[in-house]
């Protein structure tokens, strides 16, 4: 029968079959409680099946509760050190070490917090997490732990030595908002310089997991996405970008010119653009009771962006920019002449601009 | 002496061969940054929903009307058209609502000064009054002048909810990138609501 593969899948879960069914479907509790008693373990399996074959499979890869965790872009147990001018959207912080370092330049959207209890709380979440990815079944296992150049599609992907990235790795959410990725890695993460990770299909940042046994790292302008669940340190190349977090348990994280930022997940149907009346049941919070006459210019807003805009927009043409191909030849009172000269004229046109 | 005007043309032409050697912006760089956050204590409870028609920056000459802008397929936002006025962001809440309103304006135009070319130099603390189209003042106050680059713009902390009133500015900055045809940076300009002044129809004695 074709259903034998989800029975082997079923029977090798069993601790996320009981998991499942204790914490997702109350209501079949008593009834497979039931089932238990009166019938055979060869039949349970079957009735497993059928009751569940396609929630096993997705109950394989959930999402991880980051508890508190969440908001922070930057988590370290030594130490955190910044070279450059990364920007950090998120909190950073540090437990049990004491020294964040690089913060200017760097620059924080978020709170910073060293030896805090903001900080131990969001470490023993952290702790917490990387032991349910560790524990995350069934897993395809990755061929020699190699990741460039292919495409997945939702699922938890091991190997039981390193991770490593070379190429684009694209990660397909089969138009599914809610669909998780979670990789385990035995021993090390790694990427190589460039590599990217690219979402399609609706998958997104907020759903990706690196859980890695050792350190990470992440080479030069590699664009990386997901939550890296790491026991020891991370440390992330010059300009490398994440859309994720960095959270290590025991070492350091170490950055470099990067940019960090902790995803928030659109609502599961939010990937479309009919979403408009979910986002905006928030509307009485803001809407004023002061105009009525004016209802009909105000309904038409909405309370929070429904789509935030993707890009840094263009807007501006150069024609007041400072020219790069200045002679070399003017050197000296000449330039000073020419500068003082521009400077003038770019005065006068600005008034007559404004 | 020979030797000391040799070595003050030497130094001057260094100096203009380091002008002229292709510079890149940082990712980000912070202009003004406001240092006491006693004002964000002020509790503004409802602003009646209308969109921007009219910004007021006194400190650096801008008084302009206010447009709209929508998105373009790939998800990017509209620029204005016009490089003398300014446009909202309008799938964002209006300026005065609680989350991020965005105002985009040009520095330039291939002919000169844009109507946001002195926006970098906006200080901490300068005023930013929007007008509505009911007539309500919103005063803004800037807390943050950031230079981001534009491969790092950070998109959901320009449009994103805060849970504040707040209010950007967005407009080109840093270093003119002359093969693309574009500025390497954005300038952003963070500000938070501080006070509403209610127009008259709508005062209730």
């Amino acid at each position: 029968m074709s259903s034998d593969p989800a029975i082997i899948r079923t029977t090798s879960s069993w601790k996320n079959f009981y998991k499942f069914r204790g914490s997702r479907r109350p209501v079949h509790r008593s009834g497979v409680r039931f089932t238990l008693g009166i019938v055979a373990t060869g039949l349970l399996s079957l009735v497993t099946l059928m009751a569940f074959s396609g929630e096993v499979a997705m109950a394989a890869a959930t999402p991880i509760n980051l508890g508190n965790a969440t908001p922070f872009a930057v988590l370290a147990g030594s130490t955190v050190t910044n070279t450059g001018s990364s920007v950090i959207t998120g909190n950073v912080g540090l437990s049990p070490g004491t020294s964040i370092t690089g913060f200017p330049p760097g620059l924080v959207h978020g709170t910073t917090g060293a030896a805090d209890a903001s900080s131990l709380a969001a470490q023993s979440s952290s702790t917490a997490a990387y032991l349910i990815a560790a524990g995350e079944t069934p897993f395809s296992t990755v061929a020699a732990g190699t990741l460039g150049g292919t495409t997945l599609v939702p699922g938890v992907y091991q190997s039981a030595s390193g991770l490593a990235l070379n190429g684009t790795l694209t990660l397909n959410g089969g138009g599914d908002a809610n669909a998780v990725f979670i990789f385990q890695a035995g021993s090390t993460l790694t990427t190589a310089s460039g590599s990217s990770v690219v979402l399609i299909g609706g998958a997104q940042a907020c759903n990706v997991f690196w859980q890695v046994g050792s350190s990470a790292t992440l080479g030069t302008t590699t664009s990386f996405v997901g939550t890296i669940l790491a026991q020891t340190s991370v440390t992330l190349n010059n300009g490398a970008s994440v859309q994720g977090r960095l959270l290590a348990q025991t070492g350091a994280v170490t950055l470099n010119n990067n940019t960090v930022n902790v995803p928030t997940c659109a609502a599961a149907a939010a990937t479309t653009t009919t979403t408009t009346p979910t986002t905006t049941t928030t509307k009485p919070v803001t809407t004023g009771t002061k105009a009525p006459a004016k209802r009909r210019t105000t309904t038409t807003l909405p309370a929070s962006p429904t789509i935030i805009p993707v890009g840094a927009p263009k807007t501006g043409e150069g024609g007041t920019a400072r020219s790069s191909s200045t002679p070399l030849g003017l050197i000296g009172l000449g330039a000073l002449g020419v500068g003082v000269a521009a400077t003038s004229v770019a005065v006068r046109s600005r008034r007559r601009h404004q | 002496m020979w030797w000391s005007i040799a070595a003050l043309a030497f130094g001057v032409g260094a100096y203009s061969l380091a002008a002229t050697l292709p510079r890149t912006d940082p990712k980000a760089a912070v202009l003004a940054h406001v240092t006491s956050t006693s004002n964000s204590t002020t509790k503004i409870s409802v602003v009646a929903r209308s969109r921007p028609v009219r910004i007021t920056i006194r400190s650096i000459g801008v008084n302009t009307q206010v447009g709209t802008l929508g998105l373009q397929p790939d998800h990017q936002v509209m620029v204005p058209t016009n490089t003398r006025v300014v446009g909202w962001y309008k799938d964002g809440p209006p300026p005065g609502q609680i989350g991020s309103a965005v105002i985009l304006g040009h520095v330039d135009s291939t002919q000169g000064p844009g109507v946001f070319f002195d926006l970098k130099s906006l200080k901490a603390g300068a005023r930013v009054s929007v007008v509505l189209q009911n007539g309500t003042v919103t005063n803004f106050s800037v807390t943050k002048v950031v230079q981001y680059s534009k491969s790092s713009f950070p998109d959901r902390l320009v449009y994103g909810s805060h849970g504040t009133r707040s209010l950007q500015l967005v407009t080109c900055g840093g270093t003119f990138d002359h093969a693309t045809g574009h500025y390497e940076s954005n300038i952003v300009v963070f500000t938070n609501l501080m006070s509403v002044s209610l127009p008259k129809a709508l005062v209730r004695s």
